[in-house]
C-alpha cells in the first residue's frame, strides 16, 4: 500500500506543472493588464509603465512562466501583486478557515444525508422515503445566498443567537457550515438511498436475514458498509468541491476563507495569487482522493487486495 | 401520490414560516435617545468642549464596550502602508495612522496639518520656492519627534513608488533647512501642489525607518491618532488610540475594524449591534436603516462623477451635437432610480457638483424637444446609429439600460449592452477599444478631475473620451499654475462652462456617500469625499 501512495504522489508533480503551466498561460493571454488593474481608472501611462517594469509584467511570457516555476521549485510561491506579501502568507493563512469550513460543512451533511439516505431506502415509497427526498431537494433547490441571508436574519437578527459573519467565535461556524452543507444532503442522500435500495436485494442479505440475524444489523453491518462505496467517491468530490466552491458562502458570512481571495485576485489578474490558490487546490483534491481510494479498501477488503 | 403531494405542501409550508420568521419584523429594541432619530444626515456635527457622559455599555447597544467602535467595511486594504496601494480602503486605513503636511478639511479645502504655515516665493528661473514649518513636538506611534528630515525621506520615497507617484510629480528638490523647516520647489506657480501634499502617498514616516527597510506592511508607523495592532487576514484591524497624539488622544480608545463584503450582511450585523458603524451601507437597505430608531443613516452628497463615455475619435460621435442630442435625451433622474435606488443626484453638469469651480452655465438637462432639434441639426440620421455600451458592475448595467432605452425610443438607435470584468473593461477602455461605456471619476479636487479626465496627455489613460483640445488643455494648465483660490475658481468654473459647451460625455449621476451607524455614536461626519473622523467620535 506504501508504494501505491508513493506513487500517487510523485504522479502530483506533473499534474502540478500541467495545472501551472494551463493557469498561467490563460491569466497572460487574457485581456486585462494587472498593472492598470492595480493603478485603477485615474492611472497615467508614465505610472502604468513603471509598475509594469517593476512587477517584471515586460518579459516575454515563458520567461516569467520558467523564472515562476524556478521559484516554486525552492518552495517560494512568489509576491502577490496586489498586496505585495509572500504568496504563501496569503494562502496559507486563508486556508484554515477554508479547510475547517468544508470540513465542517461536510460533517454536517454526511451526518444527515448517510441515515437520510439509508432510512428512505429501508422505508421506500414510504412517508418518510417522501419527505426526506424533498428535504434534500430543498437544500439543493435552494441557493447558498439566499438561504445564507434567512439564516443570518433567523438566527443572529431576530433570535440573536448566532453571530450573522466573521470568525471571531468558536461557534461562528455554525451558520456558514450549515448553509455550506446543506446544499450538499441532496447529492448524498440521494446517492445512498440508490445504493443501499441495490445492496438490500443481495442474495446475500436475503440469505443474513433468513438465518435470523435482526434486521436492523443486516442494515448497518452487511448493507450500509457496502452501500457506501459510491456515497464515498461522491464525499470525496464534494469535500474537494467544496475547498475550492465555498466562495459564496465565505462572502455572505464574512469567512475569512481562500474562496474570497482566490475571486478577488482571479478579477485583478494576480497571477501569482491565484497560481498559489490553485496549487493548494489541486494539492487538496489529489490528497482527498487519495483518501477516498485507500477508504475503499477499508470499506471492502476485496479492494485492499489490489494496492 | 396523493400522500406525497400532502407531504410536499407541508414542507413548502414550513419553509415559507421558516422565511416569513426571518424576515419578520424586529423584534421591539429599546428606544434611542430623541436626538438620535433616523435621519439623513448631511450636517456638520459641531464637537463641543465637554461632551455628556456617556451612557453605561448595555444602554449603548454598542458591540463591544464604550471605549471602542466596531467599524464594518466592504473591502479588505491591499496593504497598511501608505505608499504601496492607491485602494480607496486602505485610504480609510491610513487616516488613521498617518498624517501629511497638509490635509483637506470638510470644505475640501487644504489646510495645515503637520505644517503649522508655508510660504511660497517665485525664484529668478521662473520656478516656485515653498517653505513649510513644521509643528514642534508631534510624535510619532514609536515615540520619536517628527522633523524634516523625516518629511524629506518621505516626499522622496513617494517619488518612486508606481502607486502613489502621480501625488508626487509636482514638487521637486525636498530640503531639510533645519529640524522644523522644509523647502522645495515646484516648477512654476502650482496650485495642485497643496492638494498633492493632502494625498495619502505623501503621508509622513521615520526617515530611519525609512532608510532601515522597516516593513510598515506590519508595523504602520505615523504620526496618526491611531496605531495599528493586529491585522487578522481577511478578517479585521485592530487600532487603539495614540496617547501622544498631536490633537489628544481620541476618547474611541479601541477601533475594530472587520471586513464584511456583502452589503445585507453589513446591515444585518449592524442591526444586530455585532458593529456599531457601516462604512458603505447597501442602497437597498437605506429605508430599513432610516426605520430604525437605533441607527442612523448618513446620506452625502458624493464627488463620484459617472457618465455614458462616448469615444470621441469614433464616428458619428465626433459630432458635437450627436452627443448633445444624446445628452439631452436621457432621463438622468430614471437612472438615479434605476441604478442607484435613488442614492445620489443628477449630474447637473460636465464637472462634479460640489467641487471648488463648478458651473452648470450651458449644460443640457433631459429635454426631448432639444434633443430632437440637436438631432436635426446636427446632419445625422440618428436612426443609422448604432453602438455598443460596455459595463463592468450591475450599477453601471442597470445604468446603460435606461441609456439605451431612451435613445432606442426617442431615436431609434441600435445599441447593444456588453460586460467585461474590471482588468478587462480598464484596459480595453484606456486603450480606446470602444464606442461607449458607463465610466466615472473621483477625485476631491477639480484640477485633478480635469487634468486626470480631460487633459489631452492622459490620452491613452484616465482620458477615455480621448478629448485632444488645446483650448481646455491650456486652460486646465491655466488652472493648475494659478495659485490664488479666487483667481483659479474663475478659471475652473471657465472650463466647466467650456465642457459644458463641449459636451464630451454624457454625464449621468453623482453617487451618494452611504453610511450607517449606532444612533448613540456621536461626533461622526463624513465628507463629500467619503473621508470620515474616527478621533472626533465618542459614545453618548
Amino acid at each position: 500500500m506504501w508504494k501505491y501512495i508513493l506513487k500517487r504522489i510523485i504522479a502530483l508533480i506533473p499534474v502540478i506543472v500541467g495545472v501551472t503551466l494551463i493557469v498561467y498561460f490563460i491569466m497572460s493571454l487574457a485581456p486585462g493588464d494587472p498593472a492598470t488593474t492595480i493603478l485603477g481608472d485615474q492611472a497615467t501611462p508614465e505610472a502604468i509603465a513603471q509598475l509594469r517594469e517593476e512587477m517584471g509584467l515586460n518579459d516575454p511570457i515563458i520567461i516569467q512562466y520558467a523564472r515562476y516555476m524556478l521559484h516554486l521549485a525552492r518552495g517560494d510561491m512568489g509576491t502577490s501583486y496586489k498586496t505585495k506579501k509572500p504568496v504563501s502568507i496569503e494562502v496559507f493563512s486563508r486556508f484554515p478557515a477554508t479547510a475547517k469550513l468544508s470540513v465542517m460543512a461536510i460533517t454536517f451533511s454526511t451526518i444527515l444525508a448517510i441515515p437520510l439516505g439509508m432510512l428512505a431506502a429501508v422505508k421506500q415509497n414510504s412517508f418518510f422515503d417522501g419527505a426526506s427526498m424533498i428535504f434534500a431537494l430543498l437544500g439543493i433547490s435552494m441557493p447558498i445566498f439566499w438561504f445564507g441571508v434567512l439564516e443570518q436574519l433567523l438566527f443572529s437578527l431576530k433570535l440573536g443567537w448566532l453571530p450573522s459573519s466573521g470568525n471571531d467565535y468558536w461557534y461562528s461556524i455554525i451558520l456558514p457550515a450549515i448553509a455550506l452543507g446543506f446544499h450538499n444532503i441532496a447529492s448524498v442522500a440521494r446517492i445512498t438511498r440508490s445504493s443501499m435500495l441495490e445492496v438490500i436485494r443481495q442474495d446475500y442479505i436475503r440469505t443474513a436475514r433468513s438465518k435470523g440475524v435482526p434486521y436492523g444489523t443486516v442494515i448497518r453491518r452487511h448493507a450500509l458498509r457496502n452501500a457506501l462505496i459510491p456515497t464515498v467517491t461522491v464525499l470525496g468530490i464534494q469535500i474537494g468541491a467544496l475547498l475550492a466552491g465555498s466562495t459564496l458562502t465565505e462572502t455572505v458570512f464574512a469567512w475569512p476563507g481562500m474562496g474570497r481571495f482566490m475571486i478577488t485576485s482571479i478579477s485583478g489578474r494576480d497571477i501569482p495569487s491565484v497560481l498559489g490558490c490553485i496549487i493548494i487546490f489541486t494539492l487538496c483534491f489529489s490528497v482527498v482522493n487519495l483518501i477516498v481510494d485507500l477508504a475503499y479498501g477499508f470499506i471492502d477488503p476485496r479492494i485492499k487486495g489490489q494496492y | 401520490m396523493k400522500k406525497s403531494v400532502k407531504i410536499l405542501a407541508l414542507l413548502l409550508a414550513l419553509c415559507m414560516l421558516a422565511s416569513m420568521a426571518a424576515c419578520g419584523s424586529k423584534q421591539e429594541t429599546p428606544a434611542a435617545p430623541a436626538n438620535n432619530g433616523s435621519s439623513t444626515e448631511t450636517k456638520t456635527e459641531t464637537k463641543t468642549e465637554t461632551k455628556p457622559e456617556a451612557k453605561p455599555a448595555a444602554d449603548l447597544h454598542c458591540a463591544v464596550d464604550a471605549e471602542t467602535v466596531v467599524v464594518c467595511t466592504a473591502d479588505e486594504t491591499p496593504s497598511v502602508t501608505c505608499r504601496d496601494h492607491n485602494a480607496v480602503a486602505g485610504g480609510y486605513v491610513n487616516h488613521l495612522t498617518y498624517e501629511t503636511l497638509l490635509a483637506l478639511d470638510r470644505a475640501l479645502a487644504p489646510q495645515p496639518c503637520l505644517a503649522e504655515s508655508y510660504t511660497y516665493e517665485e525664484q529668478a528661473d521662473g520656478s516656485v520656492l515653498w517653505t513649510f514649518n513644521l509643528r514642534h513636538g508631534v510624535k510619532y506611534h514609536n515615540g520619536a519627534e517628527m522633523k524634516a528630515e523625516d518629511v524629506v525621506a518621505s516626499l522622496e520615497e513617494a517619488k518612486v513608488m508606481p502607486k502613489v507617484a502621480t501625488y508626487a510629480q509636482s514638487f521637486n528638490n525636498v530640503t531639510a533647512k533645519d529640524d522644523y523647516t522644509v523647502t522645495m520647489t515646484t516648477d512654476g506657480p502650482s496650485a495642485s501642489l497643496l492638494y498633492d501634499l493632502c494625498s495619502n502617498g505623501n503621508s509622513i514616516c521615520p526617515a530611519d525607518l525609512i532608510k532601515s527597510g522597516h516593513d510598515f506592511n506590519v508595523e504602520p508607523i505615523g504620526t496618526g491618532p491611531y496605531k495599528m495592532t493586529e491585522w487578522k487576514i481577511s478578517e479585521s484591524l485592530t487600532f487603539v488610540a495614540h496617547e501622544d497624539y498631536l490633537r489628544g488622544a481620541p476618547q474611541i480608545k479601541t477601533v475594530i475594524w472587520k471586513i464584511i463584503p456583502e452589503g445585507s450582511a453589513r446591515t444585518i450585523a449592524l442591526q444586530a449591534h455585532e458593529v456599531d458603524y457601516v462604512i458603505e451601507l447597501d442602497s437597498n437597505d437605506m429605508k430599513l436603516v432610516e426605520d430604525d430608531p437605533n441607527l442612523t443613516l448618513m446620506n452625502i452628497d458624493g464627488l463620484s462623477h459617472n457618465w455614458l463615455t462616448i469615444n470621441n475619435e469614433v464616428k458619428p460621435f465626433d459630432n458635437k451635437l450627436v452627443r448633445k442630442a444624446m445628452n439631452a435625451a436621457i432621463n438622468k433622474e430614471d437612472v438615479v432610480t434605476v441604478a442607484l435606488n435613488g442614492a445620489g443626484i443628477v449630474a447637473p453638469g460636465q464637472t462634479p457638483y460640489g467641487q471648488l469651480g463648478f458651473d452648470g452655465t450651458g449644460y443640457d438637462h433631459y429635454d426631448v424637444e432639444l434633443a430632437k432639434k440637436y438631432a436635426a441639426e446636427s446632419g445625422v440620421d440618428m436612426s443609422t446609429i448604432s453602438f455598443d455600451i460596455i459595463c463592468s458592475d450591475d450599477t453601471k448595467r442597470r445604468a446603460a439600460q435606461v441609456v439605451q432605452d431612451n435613445l432606442t425610443s426617442l431615436f431609434g438607435m441600435n445599441i447593444t449592452l456588453s460586460s467585461m470584468d474590471l482588468a478587462t473593461y480598464l484596459s480595453e477602455t484606456a486603450a480606446g477599444n470602444f464606442e461607449g461605456f458607463i465610466g466615472g471619476y473621483t477625485s476631491s479636487d477639480m484640477m485633478s478631475f480635469l487634468k486626470g479626465v480631460y487633459h489631452s496627455s492622459n490620452i491613452n489613460a484616465s482620458n477615455k473620451t480621448r478629448t485632444n483640445d488645446p483650448q481646455l488643455d491650456a486652460m486646465i494648465e491655466k488652472a493648475l499654475a494659478t495659485v490664488d483660490n479666487a483667481a483659479r475658481e474663475e478659471v475652473l468654473k471657465e472650463c466647466s462652462r467650456y465642457l459644458n459647451e463641449l459636451c464630451c460625455q454624457i454625464p449621468l449621476y453623482q453617487k451618494a456617500t452611504l453610511s450607517a451607524h449606532n444612533a448613540n455614536l456621536q461626533g461622526c461626519f463624513t465628507g463629500a469625499s467619503g473621508r470620515f473622523w474616527v478621533e472626533e467620535w465618542y459614545w453618548e
